[in-house]
Order: C-alpha cells, then sequence, then structure tokens
C-alpha cells in the first residue's frame, strides 16, 4: 500500500510539469509586457530594461521556462503579483485557509445530509419521502449559489436579522456561506447516493443478509452502505476538490477573502502571475484529493486494495 | 428432533406475484411435510416456482410484488406466515437458514467471511465477540477452510470455496430446517459432488432437515428421502424415493426420466419435453401439463384434476390418476 501510494505521488510530477508548461505558455502569450506592469505607469525606459534584465526576459523561451520551473521547485517562487508587488504565493497562501475552511465545513454539510437523504430515499423509494428528497436534489442542483446566497441573505439577514449579512469574522458568518457552497454538492451526492443504494439493495448477499436474520437497519448500515461507498466517495472527492479551488460565486456573494474571489479580481485585473499561481496550486489541490480518494477506497473496498498491491504475494 | 415428527407442515400454499399488468400465479396449492432429519427434493424445470417456494418459507419474497394469498407454513407446529417482521427474524438463521444458489453473490463483498460467520452466531446465540470469532472459526474448519483463511475476503476464494463459506454460514446456529437451493448449479461439476457430500455430512451430524431445491435428478437420488415434483407451481407427484424414481406415475415426472442419458442403454437421441413451460401469468382452465403431455386427453383441457393417492404416500396429479389408469 505504500509502495503505491508513493507511485502515485511519483505520478504526479508529470502531471504538475504539464501544468507549469501550459501555465509558463499563457504567461508568454497574455498580453503586456510584465517588466512594464511590474514598473508601474511612468516608469522609465531604462528601469523597465533593467527590469526587464532582471526578470530574465531576454533569454531564450527555454531557459526562461526552465528557470521558472526552478524558482517553483527550490523556493515555491511563482512570480510576483503586478497589483501588490508582493510574491504571489504569499498572496495565495493568505487567502488558502479561508477557503479550505469554507470547503471543508460545506463538504461535511453535503457528505451527511447527502448521504442520510439518499439512503432514505432508496429505502423508501418511490414513496412520497423519496419524492420529496428527489425533488429537493433537484432544486439544490438547479440553483445558481449567487441567487440562493442571496435568497438566504434576504431570508436570514434582512427580514430575520439571525445572521450577519456578509463577512466571516464570528463564526455565525460561516453558516450561510457553507450552506450555500454545500447546496450542489448535497444535491449530487444525495442523487449518487440513491441510485447506488438501490443498486446494492437489490444483490444477492443483500438477500443473504436477511435470510440470517438481520434487522433492516444493520443491514442498510452495514452491509449495503460499505458497498455503495465507492461512487459516493468519487462525487465526495470531484466536489471537495472544486471547492478548495474557491467557491467563486459564493464568496463574492459574502464577500469573503477566499481564494476563489481572489482570483477573478485578478483575471480582472490582469494579474498574470496570480491566476497562473492560482491554477497551479488547483492542480496541486486536486491531485491530492484524487489520490486521497484512491488511498480510501482501498479501504473501503478489498478487492481495490488487491488490485493496488497486485504483483505482491497472493494469498492462494 | 424426533424423526418421526412433522417439522415443516406446508398446507395449501398460494403464492402470487402481482405487478401493474399481470399476476403471476407462481405457487399454486402446494402441501408438503418434512420430517425431522429427512431430505425432501423439490424438482422441477425453471421457473416451476422451487425458488418462490424456499423464500415464501423464509419470508422473503419481493417486498412489493410477492403475497402468500392463501395457505399456512408451520415450523415445529407454529404458524410462521403470521409471525411479525421481528419474530420472523429470530427464525431466520437460527430455526431455517438457506443456501443459496450462486456463491460469488451471495457473500458479502467487503466483508472478511469469518465476520459474516461471527455475525450470524452473535445474533442469535448472544455470546461475546471473541467467542463467536472462534465459533466461526470452528465452523469454518468443518467445512474445509483452514483458521489462516477465514479471515480473508470472498474475492480471494473459489467459487467452491465460497459455497463452503456459505454452507459454514447456513449450518452455524445448527437449524432445524435448512433449503438448500440449487446448491451446486453454479459450480464446477467437478466440485459438486465434493459440496453435496459436504451438505449431506453436516445436516446428518446436526439432526438437520432439509428441503433440497433442484433440477437434477442425479442430486435428488443421491440426497433426498422423498421427492415433490413440481410444475406450473403445483405438486404433479409426491412420494417416497423410490416411488418417483421406481414408479413413476405422472406423464411428467416420466417425461423428465425420459431426457437423462443413461449408461447401460445406447440411445441415439434424447426425448425431449416439447413446447415451452407453460406461463405462470396465464394458465389454463385444465391441467397445467397438458399442453405438452403425451399422454394428454381432451378432458385434459378442460378438467384440473386432484391429487390421487395411488399408492399409500404416492401422490399423483392427474386425470389418468383420476381414472384409475396408472
Amino acid at each position: 500500500m505504500a509502495k503505491y501510494i508513493g507511485k502515485r505521488i511519483l505520478m504526479m510530477i508529470p502531471v504538475l510539469l504539464g501544468v507549469i508548461l501550459v501555465v509558463f505558455i499563457m504567461n508568454h502569450i497574455s498580453p503586456g509586457n510584465p517588466a512594464e506592469l511590474l514598473a508601474g505607469e511612468g516608469a522609465t525606459d531604462e528601469a523597465v530594461a533593467a527590469l526587464e534584465e532582471e526578470l530574465g526576459l531576454n533569454d531564450p523561451l527555454y531557459v526562461q521556462f526552465f528557470n521558472y520551473v526552478k524558482g517553483i521547485v527550490t523556493g515555491f517562487d511563482l512570480g510576483t503579483s503586478y497589483q501588490t508587488k508582493r510574491p504571489v504565493i504569499d498572496e495565495l497562501m493568505d487567502r488558502f485557509p479561508t477557503t479550505a475552511k469554507l470547503a471543508l465545513l460545506s463538504i461535511i454539510i453535503s457528505t451527511v445530509v447527502g448521504i442520510t437523504l439518499g439512503i432514505i430515499s432508496a429505502v423508501k423509494q418511490n414513496t412520497i419521502i423519496d419524492h420529496i428528497s428527489t425533488g429537493f436534489a433537484l432544486i439544490g442542483v438547479s440553483m445558481p449559489a449567487f441567487w440562493a446566497g442571496m435568497m438566504l441573505i434576504l431570508l436570514f439577514s434582512i427580514y430575520l436579522k439571525w445572521l450577519p449579512v456578509s463577512g466571516v469574522d464570528t463564526w455565525t458568518g460561516w453558516i450561510l456561506p457553507a450552506f450555500t457552497s454545500s447546496m450542489v454538492g448535497m444535491a449530487t451526492i444525495t442523487r449518487m447516493t440513491r441510485s447506488s443504494m438501490l443498486e446494492v439493495l437489490c444483490q444477492d448477499y443483500i438477500v443473504t443478509a436477511r435470510a440470517k436474520g438481520l434487522s433492516e437497519k444493520i443491514i442498510i448500515v452495514k452491509h449495503a452502505l460499505k458497498n455503495a461507498l465507492i461512487p459516493i466517495i468519487t462525487v465526495v472527492g470531484i466536489q471537495l476538490g472544486t471547492m478548495l479551488g474557491g467557491a467563486v460565486l459564493t464568496e463574492s456573494v459574502f464577500s469573503i477573502p477566499g481564494l476563489g474571489k481572489y482570483m477573478v479580481d485578478s483575471i480582472k485585473n490582469r494579474d498574470y502571475p496570480v491566476v497562473q499561481g492560482g491554477v497551479l496550486l488547483l492542480a496541486i489541490v486536486f491531485s491530492l484529493v484524487n489520490l486521497l480518494v484512491d488511498i480510501i477506497y482501498a479501504y473501503v473496498d478489498p478487492r481495490i486494495k488487491s488490485q493496488y498491491s497486485r504483483g505482491k504475494k497472493r494469498a492462494d | 428432533m424426533d424423526n418421526n415428527e412433522v417439522l415443516l407442515k406446508v398446507s395449501n400454499l398460494v403464492v402470487h406475484y402481482e405487478t401493474h399488468k399481470a399476476v403471476v400465479e407462481a405457487v399454486n396449492n402446494v402441501s408438503f411435510e418434512i420430517r425431522g432429519g429427512e431430505t425432501l427434493g423439490l424438482v422441477g424445470e425453471t421457473g416451476a416456482g422451487k425458488t418462490t417456494i424456499a423464500l415464501a418459507i423464509m419470508s422473503l419474497l419481493p417486498k412489493n410484488t410477492g403475497r402468500i394469498v392463501q395457505g399456512s407454513i408451520e415450523l415445529g407446529g407454529r404458524d410462521i406466515t403470521s409471525l411479525s417482521a421481528r419474530e420472523m427474524r429470530a427464525v431466520r438463521g437460527r430455526d431455517v437458514s438457506m443456501i443459496f444458489q450462486d456463491p460469488m453473490s451471495a457473500l458479502n463483498p467487503v466483508m472478511r467471511v469469518d465476520a459474516q460467520i461471527a455475525e450470524l452466531i452473535r445474533l442469535h446465540r448472544h455470546v461475546s465477540r471473541l467467542d463467536a470469532a472462534r465459533q466461526a472459526q470452528e465452523i469454518l474448519k468443518k467445512v474445509g477452510i483452514q483458521p489462516e483463511r477465514a479471515g480473508e475476503y470472498p474475492h480471494q476464494f473459489s467459487g467452491g470455496m465460497k459455497q463452503r463459506v456459505v454452507i459454514a454460514m447456513a449450518l452455524a446456529c445448527s437449524p432445524k430446517l435448512l433449503i438448500a437451493d440449487e446448491p451446486t448449479t453454479a459450480l464446477d461439476v467437478t466440485i459438486q459432488a465434493q459440496v453435496l457430500d459436504l451438505i449431506r455430512e453436516l445436516k446428518d451430524a446436526s439432526g438437520t432437515s432439509m428441503l433440497l431445491i433442484t433440477h437434477d435428478l442425479g442430486v435428488v437420488a443421491e440426497t433426498c428421502d422423498r421427492v415433490a415434483v413440481i410444475y406450473a407451481g403445483e405438486i404433479v407427484e409426491y412420494g417416497t424415493l423410490e416411488d418417483i424414481f421406481d414408479h413413476a406415475s405422472h406423464p411428467y415426472t416420466k417425461c423428465l426420466f425420459a431426457t437423462i442419458p443413461s449408461l447401460d442403454k445406447d440411445v441415439e437421441r434424447l426425448q425431449p419435453i416439447t413446447g415451452p413451460a407453460v406461463n405462470s401469468a396465464d394458465l389454463p382452465e385444465g391441467c397445467s401439463f397438458c399442453g405438452r403431455c403425451p399422454q394428454a386427453r381432451e378432458i385434459c383441457m378442460t378438467h384440473d384434476p386432484s391429487q390421487v393417492e395411488v399408492a399409500p404416500g404416492h401422490l399423483v396429479k392427474c386425470v389418468l390418476a383420476e381414472e384409475g389408469l396408472l
């Protein structure tokens, strides 16, 4: 298993190199001279030329690429923000914890609620309870976060005055954003859990479990759910990866200083180094979440685990 | 259990599957008994209602469609069709257990096999986790699975080994009745006999009665004390092993024997039963078998015969028997 994880981490290297290449090319085809932008308005030609030399912009392209990779590998150097003149890595790291906190809160909400609703709908298939929860799931995926977020603000902050309108200075500030960004995930997880459970519940081993005299509750939680988990974990992983990249709409609606909002602002301000750094961070986070998902698979399903360690001693 | 006491008594059992489109009359007025330690073979073609009878006894008919319309199932003198779901759960696995046809899919793929058995033991015997695990290992050892393999998952076993695990599970709580639904059908011919011997050995050791469902007359001959031949949800012939094998009376039973290749006779072609099996959603007015029966007469089309005792304990449901022609 450790060997498999090591192999997977090594395999992330070419993926990330590919991402860096794309990001680097993006840097080059984007309009404007970075040195001019960095030097600021009204800088003299000499100052710009000096900066060009300092940034290595006069070197051949492959040298520049090599230096870019070297910067990333040796010092996490993702360049400097045109806007703030601070290193991109610092800017990103200032915002990442906020985004991560929001992402974790909403993934917990959507997983707990989604799996519960999905199980209930599967067990009560085609009853009114099932229709209500699948209807809820449909509404959840259909409502855009900016609209749902504003409606929630209207209800809970403006009319009821229970929760703050924006900002995350207090814990109450997290409630609405976490709920808003969890909605799509909640709905997707509900639907996935329902269909996966329905498939598992008509398997022979569920009949075996019933024939043992087990109660329905134990059959569903112990026998069915564990078998239904693989596709659910996949969906949760994708949701988590996406949310860690920043919930753009939610962060904008609630004015949360997170990664998503910062990235959108940087695109608007043509702050390319920030955008590139953000994309790279997103790629790393996504790859790590994927790896995590694959490791969890192995702990849920022993058949997958034995695939991972194929080549080692087989029991028979 | 006393060997002469009736353990299971199924009387006038009628089971329907009801869908929006049709009512499938899967089991029609079936009655039989199994005594302590005895094995009854339920023989018939695919779709004859054999498994439905088993599921009805286990009270595991599909929730939305299957329904016991009429009849009673008495286990040790108690009608189990009227038990609550909770009471029935205490019966399943402890008093009656079942071996399923396909061992490949009958075990939970994400649970260790010893845990799957220990779970059952803990449920019905209320012993500690440790005792349950120890008992699970013992029963696995009895079916030929060594303790060092007991902690493995189903995918690490071959089909025959999995069926051994299923057998171990079915017999773990020494049930009074074991229902074996085509226990060897999904297995290689080479291990069918092994598995059958194992079932017989273990059931004899614990005095368990068995309802053996099969379409293989060879398996019946080796294992059963009594045989019920079932066609279109009805028992068409019922008797001891000798009654059925040496004095087969119903035309359907005779046809079944004619389909078996014989070692001592050199036959060019086997005799198939002509025509398709009857559709249980649309049973004919008269005898269900008359459309395929080589001895059918005009009266068979309209008259549904009742069971006639042609010899003590040997029942035949045929017009010919009614008229004393057998």
